[in-house]
């Protein structure tokens, strides 16, 4: 665990609200992981190749997003050498199974719709700090 | 009934009656030798000479000179079958007498009537009078009117009625002038049995018929055979011809002392009578009946003209409101413009009760018509019947006999199939005639028993009585159906024409359906984000400060949390419905079984909670489509199934005839009255949170993904045992 706890999980989300929700759910499953957060997706590229990228455990990616859809930002992911094999969670609005066979096709780990209310969504967050960044082995 | 004094009445030889009126005297003569043959026995009134004397006698022996009108007369005058005025003579040194004489069946008839030396009736005058007075009139009534004054001018008669024959063999009192004080005759109609079949003959061949008394005593004709040719005497021509016994006491039934009637004919048939009553006994000197004669001649010459004319005026007006009609059909982009109010409308077009437009789904009432339920099952019926493009009946209810109900309103139809396939019709109305018809007594009642013992008697009663025979109105005119014909290719054009810029305007319909589509899945989506937020936000006050406010300030917060959970529930029914819309299709041919069992595991959780179970009979087919809509489909019936179901065993069935699928449930069913607009975007059927609440959107989803795929839903269900949604995918 302490290797994910000085590795950072980059947010991706525009919605000040939205982050602020994911945030206080994140802090009620007692996970400390350092969140590093963009508005959009340029800046997250940008980020993911800097110097501190390197150091990214997770992406949690909403879709829609200013300037480049999350779709897109995905793709550029998996079409860059040294980002490839980041795990990518999508966290979006969007339900549609069109939108969800497009984000797995580009090799996601994991697709959280953000619906129902606030206990439903800790939950779900929940869940997911649980495998993400406890379970599993990263990379 | 009616019949039977048809029959009887129609036989009485009243050409042979064996009598003559007594105001004149009648004698058969040989044609060569002028010898009395038969004579009235009325010779010895007006000739004072006794049958006897008379018979054998050549007529000559009586004149005063008999070198006188006659033997001139006969060579120059054609008599055959035709009655000339010789001259006005003493016979027997009485008189002077008219002598009119005609040859008929071997016998020269002559028949002497008194002249009346104080006539001062300037006669030269009157055929202009007469001529003018007709040819003046500019319609058929008018010119109607003028006969029946002109008649009454001419005779002085207290009743002057015209009467004209109907198709049906009856008649109608078309024009009449009386005396002020008598009640009126006009508009009444009579059976056919009134003028029997003979003497319909007789009028149109003897055109001139007066009874001076109709109390008359008959006047024997002696002997009653013609010595010449072994026959009774043939008094068709005869002025003085006796009148049936039958007649005169139709005629004393109506208090009618003295009675005339002059035919108006067309060839060889009958148009009418002109009909004279007097509640006095009245003679009219020759003279007089020759300008009656004139007139009913003239009549008779101008009547198709008048009623052409008649015809013309009345199509000339049906042809001017026709041109505004369809002006303004053209000018307005609506069809319904032909029946909008306060204008002329189709009802103006053609003379009816009522009159119904119908287009597609659309229909409007004009007038008296039936009901609109009735009228929609009327075109119901004439969508599948109708196979000319004009219909025309009076009698709707032998065609269509639930017509039956709405006699007082639409008995008869005139209706003009626009466009089968539009559902457009134009439809006229008219009511029952019995409603219309007065007629003078029952004519189904015309036989009293009377003292003429078995034979039949005219009827007694002419109180006006109105007839119920069922179902048939005033007939539709050939140029009334032209009219309705004019019309139909008016409006088939302007469909036609209307039909080029439907189909520009649905291409600008669906650009704007796909902008709208996508406004409504971005305006959802864009929505939904700050939506969230208050939610969280509620929840997040509710979570940090809830215990330092009391229960109204929690009661508030839970609250907003409640309609922001609604509102996110009615946002992201929108944006599935816009998905389902504008998703671009992936097309291909998908097994129907899959997709029920994918939908079957998408609900799985519902079934568990409700205990239901869903099961397909046989195979369903393989059909063109995109699997997650046809899934969307199956996920959302099979939602509907279960949860507006109160069985304990919710049981949802699927099975198919080729590419009709049908996904019956047990659930609570759907009233009649809501069936068509279940699938109305956000229509709920019940209470907000009854069922578990839900959007109202599960069906429109359903409707606009078959649609999609080209195919269609329909419904059918029973309150209280369940709904089958009945899809039908494309080929």
């Amino acid at each position: 665990m302490s290797a994910v706890r000085e590795r950072s999980v980059i947010v991706v989300e525009d919605s000040e609200e939205d982050y602020a929700a994911f945030r206080r759910a994140l802090k009620k499953t007692g996970t400390d992981a350092r969140l590093v957060r963009y508005t959009d997706g340029e800046a997250c590229l940008k980020g993911l190749r800097s110097e501190e990228g390197r150091n990214t455990a997770l992406v949690i990616l909403d879709l829609n997003l200013p300037i480049q859809t999350g779709h897109e930002v995905l793709h550029e992911i998996r079409n860059d050498a040294r980002l490839r094999g980041l795990p990518v969670v999508v966290l979006t609005t969007s339900a549609n199974p069109k939108d969800v066979r497009a984000c797995y096709d580009l090799g996601i780990g994991g697709y959280i719709v953000k619906e129902g209310d606030f206990q439903g969504f800790c939950q779900k967050i929940e869940s997911l700090a649980h495998y993400w960044l406890g379970a599993v082995h990263l990379p | 009934m009616s019949e039977v004094d048809l029959t009887n009445c129609d036989r009485e030889p009243i050409h042979v009656i064996g009598h003559a009126q007594p105001h004149g005297a009648l004698l058969a003569l040989d044609p060569e030798t002028l010898v009395v043959l038969q004579a009235s026995d009325s010779v010895e009134a007006h000739f004072d000479l006794s049958v006897g004397a008379v018979l054998g006698r050549s007529f000559l022996d009586l004149l005063p000179d008999r070198d006188g009108i006659f033997p001139g007369a006969l060579s120059v005058a054609s008599l055959d079958a035709n009655p000339a005025h010789l001259g006005t003579e003493r016979v027997n040194g009485r008189g002077p007498f008219h002598l009119v004489a005609h040859v008929y069946d071997g016998a020269l008839i002559l028949e002497a009537e008194p002249a009346d030396a104080g006539d001062a009736t300037d006669y030269r005058a009157l055929p202009r009078r007469i001529l003018h007075a007709l040819g003046a009139a500019k319609t058929a009534q008018a010119f109607y009117d003028a006969i029946v004054h002109e008649a009454r001018l001419l005779t002085g008669f207290d009743r002057v009625m015209l009467y004209r024959f109907l198709e049906s063999g009856t008649g109608v009192v078309v024009a009449e002038a009386a005396e002020s004080h008598l009640e009126p005759f006009l508009g009444l109609h009579y059976p056919a049995s009134d003028i029997p079949q003979q003497a319909r003959r007789l009028f149109t061949l003897n055109t001139v018929r007066l009874y001076p008394d109709v109390d008359y005593r008959p006047s024997p004709i002696e002997p009653p055979l013609n010595p010449r040719t072994g026959r009774p005497l043939d008094l068709t021509y005869c002025a003085l011809r006796g009148v049936s016994s039958m007649h005169t006491a139709y005629l004393q039934n109506m208090g009618v002392k003295a009675s005339m009637a002059l035919a108006i004919t067309q060839g060889d048939e009958l148009w009418g009578l002109i009909a004279l009553h007097h509640y006095v006994p009245r003679a009219l000197p020759y003279p007089l009946r020759a300008s009656c004669e004139l007139l009913a001649g003239l009549a008779s010459l101008q009547v198709a003209e008048k009623e052409g004319a008649g015809e013309r005026t009345e199509h000339d007006r049906m042809r001017d409101v026709l041109d505004r009609l369809v002006g303004r059909v053209r000018k307005t982009p609506q069809l319904p413009a032909l029946v909008a109010e306060g204008e002329e409308t189709i009802l103006d077009l053609i003379p009816a009760g009522g009159a119904a437009f119908a287009v597609g789904d659309e229909l409007r009432l004009l007038g008296e018509t039936p009901g609109e339920a009735a009228v929609r099952d009327l075109l119901a019926w004439l969508d599948e019947h109708q196979t000319e493009p004009i219909w025309a009946g009076e009698g709707l209810s032998a065609h269509y006999p639930p017509a039956r109900d709405f006699h007082a309103v639409g008995a008869g139809l005139l209706s003009a199939q626009i466009s089968r396939a539009a559902g457009a019709y134009v439809l006229w109305f008219r009511p029952e005639t019995a409603r219309t018809v007065h007629w003078a007594g029952d004519p189904n009642k015309p036989v009293e028993t009377s003292e003429l013992g078995d034979r039949v008697s005219p009827r007694r009663s002419f109180a006006v009585w109105k007839e119920a025979v069922a179902g048939l109105s005033r007939p539709w005119t050939e140029g009334e159906k032209a009219v309705a014909e004019l019309l139909r290719l008016a409006l088939v054009e302007t469909l036609v024409s209307r039909a080029d810029e439907i189909l520009r305007l649905n291409v600008e319909l669906e650009t704007r359906n796909e902008d709208l589509d996508a406004f409504t899945h971005v305006a959802a989506h864009d929505l939904k984000e700050p939506l969230r937020g208050i939610r969280n936000y509620a929840q997040f006050l509710h979570e940090d400060y809830g215990d330092r406010l009391d229960d109204e300030g929690r009661g508030q917060i839970a609250t907003i949390l409640r309609l922001a959970t609604r509102l996110e529930g009615l946002l992201d029914s929108l944006m599935h419905f816009a998905r389902v819309s504008r998703e671009e299709l992936a097309v291909r041919r998908c097994d129907l079984n899959q997709a029920v069992e994918e939908a079957e595991m998408t609900i799985q959780s519902a079934l568990e909670r409700t205990g239901g179970r869903i099961v397909v009979h046989g195979s369903l087919p393989k059909v063109k489509g995109d699997e997650d809509l046809i899934t969307e489909i199956f996920v959302n019936l099979f939602t509907n199934g279960l949860k507006y179901n109160e069985s304990q065993a919710p049981l949802i069935e699927v099975s198919s005839q080729g590419l009709r699928v049908e996904v019956r449930d047990n659930g609570i069913g759907i009233p009649k009255r809501h069936q068509a607009s279940i699938f109305t975007l956000f229509r709920r059927l019940h209470a907000r949170d009854a069922f578990g609440g839900g959007t109202g959107m599960g069906l429109t989803i359903v409707k606009k993904a078959i649609e999609r795929l080209g195919g269609r839903i329909g419904v059918v269900s029973e309150p209280g045992v369940g709904t089958t949604f009945v899809l039908e995918f494309a080929e």
